[in-house]
């Protein structure tokens, strides 16, 4: 007879079932034999049921989306979307006590990929739909509007309310370039999605680099922190999702500038996308597009 | 649908910690491994996180008068 003081590390894998099957199978091996894990077993094996008793509106930690994302945009590759979650075949606690069955939920989803793990964290809380429904980009391109928090689904019941801001943005001097970008503060940081149009790839040595700009940002007195970098495909798209830290109130404008290479930006390159209409006037002739045209 | 409100009420009570790896794991429906690699944090401690969650969700709704039977809530 199994005994020992520690909880094996599977437990709660097993109750939950979301052990891979080998893993399960060896873990009914050592529940056969071990009493204690036995009855642990019996006594969380309804806690996964009634978890699917509840609403999906309980409010999830502030900044999970963002870990979320930011993970996710660590995974990214820019040729292949690399599988994050391999399929794996159901598994359910079945051999603790076969006289007593247990509903639980269905959860037929499979997820193999990064987006999937995006979308179900976003399915998590009502709040950050919103991130998802601001998501439609063909909407307000070149409208020259700050739309903060216009988009935001009606209030739910455990909507963590963080606001969220879609900001519109056009090329200096009437260029086709365009995009959007919307950002949604949580307690702990921002999470930005960008999405760009008819950018053309920066060139060689080069990246974009889309910045949150403070209100007496000029181009000879840059005041701008970084959001992040990023460069476009062939067709002059790109669709980067970054975290920050920085202060909403310190940084009220996002723009993107062609910067040369190198780990830091030297907040000299040239204006390619901004948020207007509070910008225009910083848009000098000094400022040269490179790669946007 | 009281019983609803009651597990998302228990839910609510858990640390910040132990509701997001609950949430992830059965209603994201992910993984151990996606789980850490998602939260940035080893196996290990989704782990052992995983356990102390679910005893800590058990005693939660044992407070709130919810006990075992699930089939009885069930959606």
């Amino acid at each position: 007879m199994a005994t020992h003081r520690a909880t094996p590390p599977d437990l709660a894998g097993y109750v939950l079932g979301i052990l891979d099957p080998g893993q399960a199978e060896s873990f009914e091996v050592h529940l056969r034999e071990c009493p204690q894990c036995r009855a642990e077993v019996e006594e969380l094996r309804e806690v996964p049921a009634l978890l699917a008793v509840g609403d999906t509106q309980v409010e999830v930690p502030g900044d999970l989306h963002a870990r979320t994302f930011a993970r996710i945009r660590a995974d990214e590759a820019p040729t292949a979307e690399p599988p994050l979650v391999l399929p794996r075949l159901g598994h359910r606690p079945s051999g603790a006590s076969p006289a007593r069955s247990v509903r639980i939920g269905p959860r037929a989803r499979r997820l193999a990929s990064a987006a999937a793990v995006a979308a179900t964290v976003i399915g998590l809380g009502g709040g950050v739909t919103a991130l998802i429904r601001t998501g439609d980009w063909g909407n307000g391109v070149g409208a020259a509007s700050i739309a903060s928090g216009e988009n935001e689904p009606p209030t739910e019941p455990g909507a963590t309310g963080a606001p969220v801001t879609t900001l519109s943005l056009v090329a200096p001097r009437n260029g086709r370039q365009h995009g959007a970008v919307t950002i949604r503060t949580t307690a702990a940081r921002r999470v930005v999605q960008l999405r760009v149009t008819a950018l053309a790839p920066p060139g060689a040595g080069h990246r974009y680099v889309c910045w949150f700009v403070g209100r007496r940002d000029t181009h000879s007195r840059p005041d701008r922190v970084v959001i992040g970098s990023f460069v476009t495909d062939g067709s002059g798209r790109a669709t980067p999702t970054f975290t920050t830290a920085a202060d909403p109130t310190r940084y009220p404008l996002v723009d993107v500038t062609n910067e040369a290479g190198g780990v830091n930006p030297q907040k000299r390159g040239p204006k390619v996308l901004t948020a207007p209409p509070h910008r225009d006037s910083d848009v000098g002739p000094e400022v040269r597009q490179r790669g946007a045209d | 649908m009281l019983t609803r409100l009651v597990v998302d009420s228990a839910l609510a009570s858990l640390s910040a910690a132990h509701r997001e790896v609950l949430l992830l794991s059965y209603r994201g429906d992910l993984t151990q491994p996606a789980i850490a690699q998602v939260l940035g944090i080893p196996l290990g401690t989704v782990k052992t996180r995983s356990y102390h969650a679910l005893r800590a969700l058990k005693s939660a709704l044992a407070e709130r008068g919810v006990h075992g039977d699930a089939s009885r809530y069930a959606p």
